[in-house]
């Protein structure tokens, strides 16, 4: 079988095993997936094109995601999660992670089965806005010196990688140079950068607030890390 | 609002400018507080400044930012979802409808993240446009679609002149 083909098996084989609830065998299937095809990004075979690269990053990325769509529907299939709201925090994460996955990869990977995922994401958006509203989210103002480009480690303005592109199976994004990061201020904004920075009413109590003022999200995470899953 | 060019040249020059480098691009993204701050020190460039320099760039722009003119500045990052573009000088009103695509596939992508019942994120800018002697400022704050129009509107202006 050719490679497209194995991965397009295991996309069905992750689809049964969804439809059936058996989230930790969806789970386990994405992982592997995620895990042959950051292999191949790190070992490509000799001659490897740069869009045969890109397409492995973006299959890699859609892989995870769909593993983060299985973590979404783990959550959600516990009773009464919405009156739950350490659940709904975690829920809320998840479909964040997994919606920018999808929405870097849905350009380039078409079928109905993307579309379906995309689909499910809009209809938890759109609970999440009917049940607890548009909602408030921090932002934080920080400065720095420099931020470096994760392709050349250079100074962002000086290397010609721009950020959110995919070069040779290699995502660009701003890293901040930690030396010169001073915190300014934080506020409450409605259209935030990070959906993930929300404040949840249940997080400030007795004029004590427990709130995430900056996520650390990356879409490759699994390029760095072993253990993402 | 036409205010004298000379004035905003003394300022750049004060701020350690190369007004030779400068006049070499077609545009220039300059640190948001570049007439207001009280010193070199005090310069910050906007978040989404130096992202955008690079995508008017990437469309052919001759675009350069505060570095590439002589003043290394940090950059202050906002993670609001609002576009903060500081100020942008524009030098060649021939860049214009490449400055107009940038900024409408900006918004085009804040659109796309966000549905019909979610507040739309805004545009904050302040535009110079040289025009011979003089600069005028256009300084803008808003929906990125009337941005887009009232660009479109200043480039077919300066077809006819």
């Amino acid at each position: 079988m050719k490679a497209l083909e194995v991965f397009q098996a295991e996309a069905n084989s992750y689809k049964i095993a969804y439809d059936n609830c058996d989230f930790v065998s969806a789970k386990k299937i994405t992982r592997q997936a995620v895990g042959r095809l950051r292999q191949t990004l790190f070992e490509p075979p000799d001659g490897s094109s740069t869009d045969f690269l890109d397409g492995t990053f973006r299959l890699a990325v859609f892989f995870r995601a769909l593993h983060d769509f299985a973590e979404v529907a783990e959550i959600s299939g516990h009773v009464n999660w919405a009156q739950k709201d350490e659940l709904v925090e975690s829920l809320w994460s998840k479909f964040c992670d997994c919606r920018d996955r999808i929405d870097l990869v849905r350009h380039a990977i078409r079928g109905d089965f993307i579309e379906q995922v995309a689909d499910i994401l809009t209809k938890i958006q759109d609970f999440y806005l009917a049940a607890f509203c548009q909602g408030h989210y921090m932002s934080p103002e920080i400065v720095a010196k420099r931020e470096l480009c994760s392709i050349c480690l250079t100074d962002l303005r000086s290397c010609s990688h721009i950020s959110g592109r995919i070069y040779s199976g290699k995502l660009c994004s701003s890293i901040l140079d930690s030396d010169g990061i001073r915190l300014v201020s934080g506020s409450l904004v409605r259209v935030p950068h990070d959906p993930r920075c929300r404040v949840w009413p249940w997080n400030i109590k007795n004029n004590k607030s427990e709130v995430m003022l900056l996520s650390f999200f990356r879409i490759d995470d699994f390029m760095e890390k072993d253990d993402w899953g | 609002m036409i205010t004298p060019y000379q004035s905003e040249l003394k300022t750049l020059v004060a701020l350690g400018i190369d007004l030779e480098a400068f006049s070499k691009f077609q545009i220039i993204c300059l640190p948001e507080n570049v007439f207001t701050a009280s010193g070199v020190g005090k310069l910050r460039d906007a978040g989404e400044s130096r992202h955008f320099a690079k995508l008017l760039i990437d469309s052919r722009v001759r675009c350069a930012t505060a570095l590439d003119i002589g003043i290394d500045v940090p950059f202050i990052l906002r993670r609001s979802k609002d576009s903060r573009l500081g100020v942008v000088w524009v030098r060649d009103t021939l860049a214009l409808p490449m400055l107009v695509g940038v900024i409408s596939s900006l918004i085009a992508s804040n659109i796309q993240e966000s549905s019909s019942d979610q507040p739309k994120s805004n545009v904050h800018v302040d535009l110079y446009f040289e025009r011979g002697e003089d600069v005028t400022r256009l300084s803008y704050k808003g929906d990125g679609e009337t941005l887009v129009n009232i660009l479109k509107a200043i480039q077919h202006d300066s077809i006819k002149k």
